[in-house]
């Protein structure tokens, strides 16, 4: 799959939602891209047939034994984290402040989320903070991806299973109309029994929600977009004559290898992202960015499991998710405001080598999940190698708001609802790499460029300049897009001089 | 005092991990050396030793560790405009044996370093050393030795500029 060069114009690390966005949209403008990812294919129905041979199971069946959990970061003596699946789906990094899920595998976050497509919470949000960025110029970027991922709000009529707005039509103490905007979604939604299962967090083999690969990686490839799997980028190197150098870690011959590129967009989530970045810093690879690990934020992610034991439900059933609700107002009968709350099922649990008396036991319960904008006022650090979180939950009044709405939840419900009081957890960590208006208080400008690194530019969640509150795919879409965009237009006013110094064109090793 | 510039520089163990055919890797994408800046006094570490590529990479730490501490004589190589030599030391003690030609053809990708000189005796003379820039004030090398059967790696170094 990947040529057998050293140098390429082009190098994007990751293929989540910043990723995959920025290299089909060079691609689609003729640019000669090389798409670098640490994870595997994921065996899904659209990688299948795209006959891509060598593929990673998702954690169904016994699978889930070697398929589910990637790689693990603890506080004391795995503090580097310890690889321990190529083919796991998850990555967990557990920090005394704040616990951190990303995901592994070509198409990135898109086969392990919720398949909730929105925009911010605020509709400024990206408007004062650089020149060159607004809100209203965005907004084509957002229409865009809303419209490759097919992404629509589910209309009441479709009668999916377990959807909040006919779950709670009756409920006394929640509510799910027309005042509780539900999120577009881009899964399957025709009434096929099959797309209402195993559809969510533990990725969705037979393509009922729209994953990155079938979207938009393997269409680029058809239009030249290089796609190289368990390639990991373990540090970079800025070249004294312009571009940089990846040391690689080809993970299915083990060997590492090195790559030339003029530029690079850096997408590898945020997590991956923060850990390369300060890493190339301190073997001296990159140099400056000072305001690095600064704006960290785990966007107000709160998750609890709400123990329904319902007899006759099945929650694992529906959408990836069953949608928003609040609670009701007993005055009005109107949705109270309130955090953005959406409820879940263990969706995939049939999947999973567990006894059937516990699975039974889990399509009972239902997980709540609360999300919020933050102060994004975490700190990540480098500290002997580890990446380290310092995020102060008290100084974060969301997470406050969202455990007494669990707390209310339980208390009408009359059934118990479970979270961490004080260990935030996150699926969707951002910033540290973030958008600012000057190197002291961001890391990249209003192009996506890093300040003082010419050719290196970040194209995912790091870079987001504030918490959007809500599932952050699309933002990160949006910012990628906008990104790719300005490179392509730079490039055609400006035809940059090459001038690389003398370099051996010898064959990679593949 | 260390100057900015230093403090770019990567630590010194950056490399011990690596296999040889990791750094033959390195190696072949580092660019050619436009002009011969190898002048003076180079602290050397090795790296990449034949017979160590399938240790764990904890005992290669371990071993490119103690290498790089007084127990190994070797300091590293000194060089002038068109030869130079190995630097070996005990404590304060220094002695600079093991001479080499230093060669750098204009449409070479490699600054050479032939052994093959009349005051090695005969076993060191297939030696053939190849240096190429890493980054400002750093090299990466190796030693390589001429066979009937052709030209073998036998081990990585690293060339680090000393103040004199």
């Amino acid at each position: 799959m990947i040529e057998k060069l050293i140098h390429y114009p082009t190098i994007v690390i990751g293929s989540g939602f910043g990723g995959a966005v920025a290299a089909s949209t060079l691609v689609d403008a003729g640019e000669q891209v090389l798409l670098l990812e640490r994870g595997p294919w994921r065996d899904s129905e659209a990688v299948r047939e795209a006959g891509i041979e060598r593929r990673a199971s998702l954690p169904v069946g016994r699978k889930a034994l070697t398929h589910l959990i990637h790689r693990v970061s603890l506080p004391g003596i795995l503090g580097k984290g310890q690889r321990l699946s190529s083919r796991g789906l998850f990555d967990l990094h557990l920090d005394t402040d704040m616990t951190v899920v990303c995901s592994n595998g070509v198409g990135g976050g898109s086969h392990v989320y919720s398949a909730m497509n929105t925009r911010p919470q605020e509709s400024d949000y990206w408007d004062n903070h650089v020149d060159g960025v607004s809100s209203e110029a965005m907004d084509d970027h957002y229409a865009w991806m809303l419209d490759r991922m097919g992404a629509r709000v589910p209309d009441a009529q479709e009668q999916i299973p377990n959807w909040t707005p006919g779950a709670f039509a009756e409920s006394k103490d929640f509510v799910a109309d027309e005042g509780v905007p539900q999120p577009a979604m881009s899964t399957r939604m025709a009434g096929e029994q099959e797309d209402y299962c195993n559809n969510s967090y533990f990725g969705s083999a037979n393509g009922a929600k729209a994953t990155l690969d079938r979207v938009l990686i393997l269409p680029a490839m058809k239009k030249g977009l290089q796609v190289a799997a368990e390639q990991e980028c373990l540090s970079l190197w800025m070249l004294p004559d312009g571009g940089y150098r990846l040391e690689i870690m080809d993970h299915r011959i083990k060997r590492r290898r090195y790559l030339i590129a003029d530029r690079i967009i850096l997408a590898a989530g945020t997590l991956n992202t923060l850990r390369l970045l300060f890493h190339s810093r301190a073997i001296g690879g990159l140099k400056g960015m000072p305001a690095l690990g600064l704006g960290f934020s785990g966007n107000g992610d709160s998750v609890a499991w709400w123990a329904l034991n319902e007899q006759g439900a099945d929650f694992s059933l529906g959408t990836p998710t069953h949608g928003r609700f609040a609670l009701r107002d007993a005055g009005t009968g109107k949705a109270m405001p309130g955090p953005y709350i959406t409820r879940f099922g263990f969706n995939g649990v049939n999947t999973l080598p567990l006894p059937k008396w516990l699975k039974a036991r889990l399509r009972r319960d239902a997980i709540l999940v609360g999300m919020g904008r933050d102060r994004a006022d975490g700190v990540a650090l480098w500290k002997r190698g580890r990446l380290k979180f310092r995020y102060i939950a008290q100084n974060n009044g969301i997470l406050a708001d969202i455990q007494a709405f669990f707390a209310e939840v339980a208390r009408r419900s009359r059934k118990p609802v479970r979270f961490l009081k004080n260990q935030p957890l996150t699926v969707h960590p951002l910033g540290g790499a973030r958008l600012a208006a000057n190197e002291r208080d961001g890391v990249v400008d209003g192009t996506g460029q890093v300040y003082g690194l010419p050719g290196l530019y970040i194209a995912d969640a790091s870079a987001l300049p504030a918490s959007p509150g809500m599932p952050p795919s699309m933002t990160i879409a949006a910012w990628s897009r906008h990104l790719a965009l300005g490179m392509t237009a730079n490039k055609k006013r400006t035809p940059r001089p090459r001038t690389a110094p003398k370099r051996s064109r010898k064959p990679a090793h593949v | 005092m260390a100057t900015a510039e230093q403090h770019l520089l990567p630590p010194s163990c950056f490399l011990d991990t690596h296999r040889q055919d990791d750094l033959d890797a390195l190696f072949d994408s580092l660019a050619a050396p436009t002009v011969d800046e190898l002048q003076g006094v180079y602290q050397g570490r090795l790296i990449g030793i034949t017979g160590l590529n399938r240790a764990p990479a904890i005992a290669k730490r371990v071993v490119y560790g103690l290498l790089g501490t007084w127990i190994n004589p070797w300091r590293g190589k000194q060089f002038s405009s068109s030869s130079g030599a190995n630097r070996w030391g005990l404590g304060s003690l220094t002695l600079d044996w093991g001479a080499y030609q230093k060669t750098h053809a204009a449409e070479s990708s490699v600054i050479s370093l032939d052994y093959n000189v009349p005051a090695n005796p005969r076993i060191m003379r297939p030696i053939l050393g190849e240096v190429r820039p890493f980054r400002d004030g750093l090299w990466l090398a190796r030693m390589r030795y001429r066979t009937r059967n052709g030209v073998k790696t036998l081990l990585y170094f690293t060339l680090r500029e000393i103040d004199q």
